[in-house]
């Protein structure tokens, strides 16, 4: 943003400014003028006349407002940042420090919570990290800008003496730095990269492209790692002289010396070396068939990164960089500059070189320290949508539908870490009987026995995080404390920082990727737990091969192992059942859309009428609720109002199945003759001839619905040979 | 302006080279004992990612001096 005001007739200016400050409704209305001035310059009783007058006036203050204002080192009263990123708040605070003392403890807490992004607002960023350094907080600043460093390298230039002092108090790492490329761009991105994870990194680079030689150098390294930066051309710089073949054959002698030379430093020196991956090409040498062809490039990479992954199998010291994880903020093609690779041969891009700098950064800390051991877990909001206490049970959300489904997704991520050595355990302000919500909630992904230790009691989160540390014999050290509550998160930092309380965003759609991508929960190595996910992995491939190649659909179903568990409606699942009412279109023979309020009248009116429903599990998992029916009762008449099916389950004979339930239990209630209509709609062809194939006879109405009839004497209830049915009474 | 040289690149030069003296539009490599080819580069990515533009490696090669990245800067019409 240029500023208007630097011009050479500042009088002139002055007025101009003072005018769109008097008409500050109108220009915001308008979206003029107001942009374009830059608030350093503006003093700040202008300001506030200008907010009292958007007061007055009823106006609110925009928010691209508010951020140029406080960019522009203004404070804001609270009710303007209401509506603000939490960013923005902590700007403000820093804008008030000095005038109000208490600010500082609001900025130091507000801060440990900020959720740094690849999205990260530069300018707010530098604002922050500059406002504290310049007001005498240059260790707060530094923390903060190691945080913001990735995205936001320009913020250095604020902290040059903070860094000195903070890297002084650091553990000092002594790293040795090989690439077939220049290192020179990465070996100073390392400084910075290592002391974000509590290192002091000193950094000595090997000869230019002489990777071989140095790892086979019969002198010890002075060193306590071996970092190698990998780029494509160290091994790939094919000839087009030469046959397809022959270009593989090369790569391949390359990977060949390569692997050699590092299983013998290995084995020799036993430092830890730690390796990147290169990443995804994104310029084929030959074109959409480039992965299959020999001499092609994504072939190359994909062979090179195999030998990797193998290397690091058999080797404890080695640990890989996974260049697709560290560079996944940066789009493929802005990781090459081709610029600076033509001028001085460096292999990535200014950006890339941060984030791969930062990821040997990580790898350390994690080779160094291991994976955290246990997550301490809120339940209310976390692991479930609702509050156990206000809420019930049955309000509970964690299901197959929106927004219940991202939080049966988080308890899916949390029984991920679990099989990778991850103690769960529950850390919540709740009675005690919240447990029980595990067994009778229907849809709960977690069980009782997933967790190994549970506080849940109205006691501090702070002293029971401790009794659970005592009960398990691990240190505090070992966990990281998720819940959705800022203040408990705040109070555990505070308590114990020891404990890992990482930012847990606000919205549960984004919470099951975060929790992938955090990275202190990441192996670095294979642990028993992890064979045992290895076990897991090979089964599916089984079942997916058998999908793949089986020549027999019915081989496929029985391999499947379905269970349908019907049951009649409940309060619990009765938002299931009329989402799925207002939703399924496919296999949807009336297209009835009964909403809840529907429903209740059927569950309140039994002689009449009976709603069913049918959860799915396979050796897969549990599918949930994914099918359902509403019938109307007249004595030995009944009437199919509904029948619909989730389309993830589409021909796997459920409804057929389901159906047979249906009627044997009807049946038994004393109705001998059933009818069901097929009314069409342009979305469920895939239904038309269920009736049909399900034993039913029918006649076409004149308005294209058809009407099916069954009756009990004349036919068995249709059934699957491939399904287990159990009731759920 | 400071010296007639923007704002933007007095902060950069100090950022790259952490050289003392003020600058002019004429202060070049000869000045500057930090400013070899290796610096060069960080220059070039500074004033890509201050600015959001891509240099050419003509441009890249045509910098030698503080007049030299305003005459670039003006030609990406900045």
């Amino acid at each position: 943003m240029t500023a208007i005001i630097s011009s050479e007739s500042p009088s002139d200016i002055e007025r101009l400014i003072n005018f769109a400050i008097a008409s500050a409704a109108s220009c915001i209305e308008h979206g003029i003028i107001l942009q374009t001035i830059d608030w350093k310059l503006v003093d700040r009783q202008k300001v506030s006349l200008m907010l009292e007058g958007l007061k007055e006036d009823g106006t609110l203050l925009p928010q691209w407002l508010a951020r140029a204002l406080l960019i522009g080192g203004h404070i804001l009263p609270a009710v303007c940042l209401k509506r603000c990123d939490p960013e923005l708040c902590v700007l403000n605070g820093i804008n008030s420090i000095g005038k109000d003392k208490s600010m500082l403890q609001f900025v130091e807490t507000a801060v440990a919570d900020l959720e740094v992004q690849s999205d990260v607002d530069t300018e707010v960023a530098i604002a922050i990290i500059e406002g504290l350094a310049t007001k005498g907080f240059g260790s707060l600043a530094t923390k903060i800008a190691l945080r913001y460093w990735r995205y936001v390298p320009q913020t250095m230039r604020f902290i040059k003496e903070g860094l000195a002092a903070h890297l002084s108090s650091l553990h000092r790492v002594r790293l040795r730095l090989l690439s077939f490329s220049t290192t020179s761009i990465i070996a100073q991105d390392l400084l910075p990269a290592f002391a974000g994870f509590g290192v002091n990194a000193h950094v000595t680079e090997g000869g230019f492209g002489e990777v071989i030689q140095d790892l086979l150098a019969p002198k010890k390294l002075d060193a306590d790692a071996l970092l190698i930066v990998l780029d494509l051309a160290g091994f790939y710089t094919p000839n087009w002289r030469l046959s397809p073949d022959k270009v593989f054959d090369n790569l391949q002698e390359k990977l060949d010396v390569f692997s050699v030379a590092l299983e013998s430093f290995s084995k020799n020196e036993g430092l830890p070396v730690l390796i990147n991956t290169l990443p995804v090409t994104v310029s084929p040498s030959v074109g959409f068939i480039d992965g299959q062809h020999q001499s092609g490039e994504a072939r190359s990479i994909e062979s090179i990164n195999q030998r990797l992954n193998n290397l690091v199998r058999n080797h404890s010291n080695i640990v890989l960089v996974d260049s697709n994880v560290v560079l996944s903020t940066i789009a493929p093609i802005h990781r090459w500059d081709p610029k600076l690779w033509f001028y001085g041969r460096l292999p990535y891009s200014a950006d890339a070189t941060r984030a791969l700098a930062n990821g040997f950064a990580l790898a350390w800390r994690n080779f160094k320290n291991g994976p955290a051991k246990v997550l301490a877990l809120d339940l209310d909001n976390t692991l479930w949508g609702g509050i156990y206490g206000e809420d019930g049970i049955e309000k509970l959300t964690c299901n197959d539908d929106f927004p219940g489904n991202a939080f049966k997704a988080f308890q899916q991520e949390c029984l991920r870490l679990k099989t990778q050595g991850m103690l769960l355990t529950i850390l919540s302000k709740n009675n005690p009987d919240a447990l029980q919500v595990f067994e009778l909630h229907p849809d709960m992904l977690l069980r009782k026995d997933d967790f190994v230790a549970r506080e849940i009691n109205w006691g501090t989160k702070s002293t029971n995080i401790c009794r659970i540390a005592k009960e398990l014999n691990l240190g505090l050290d070992s966990f990281i404390f998720i819940d959705d509550s800022p203040h408990e998160r705040e109070a555990m930092r505070r308590l114990r920082p020891e404990v890992e309380v990482p930012e847990l965003p606000n919205d549960p759609a984004r919470r099951p990727r975060w929790l992938r991508e955090l990275s202190t929960t990441w192996p670095i190595r294979l642990t028993e737990e992890d064979s045992r996910r290895s076990d897991m992995y090979v089964a599916e491939q089984k079942a997916n091969h058998l999908r793949h190649e089986s020549i027999c659909f019915e081989d496929y179903l029985r391999g499947l192992k379905q269970q349908l568990t019907v049951g009649q409606i409940t309060p619990i699942t009765l938002t299931r059942v009329a989402q799925m009412h207002m939703r399924t279109n496919q296999f949807n023979l009336t297209t009835q859309r009964f909403d809840e309020t529907d429903i209740k009248m059927m569950m309140a009116d039994q002689e009449n009428f009976l709603v069913l429903h049918g959860r799915v599990e396979d050796k897969f998992g549990d599918h949930g609720i994914v099918i359902c029916a509403a019938v109307q009762l007249y004595g030995e008449k009944a009437q199919l109002l509904s029948f619909l099916m989730s389309c993830r389950v589409i021909g796997r004979q459920i409804e057929q199945a389901f159906l047979g339930e249906i009627l044997k239990f009807i049946v038994e209630h004393g109705v001998k003759q059933v009818e069901g209509t097929f009314i069409p709609t342009h979305k469920n062809g895939i239904a038309r001839d269920f009736y049909d194939r399900s034993g039913f006879s029918g006649h076409e109405l004149d308005d294209g619905k058809t009407v099916w009839e069954w009756k009990w004497t004349e036919v068995g209830v249709p059934t699957s040979d491939f399904i287990k049915i159990s009731w759920n009474t | 302006m400071i010296n007639g040289v923007r704002s933007e690149i007095v902060e950069i030069f100090s950022d790259v080279f952490e050289y003392p003296e003020p600058l002019n539009q004429e202060t070049s490599q000869e000045d500057i004992p930090k400013w070899d080819s290796l610096q060069h580069i960080a220059l070039v990515s500074a004033i890509e990612q201050c600015f959001a533009i891509t240099l050419t490696m003509d441009e890249m090669m045509e910098i030698r001096c503080v007049r030299d990245v305003h005459v670039v800067l003006e030609r990406h019409g900045i």
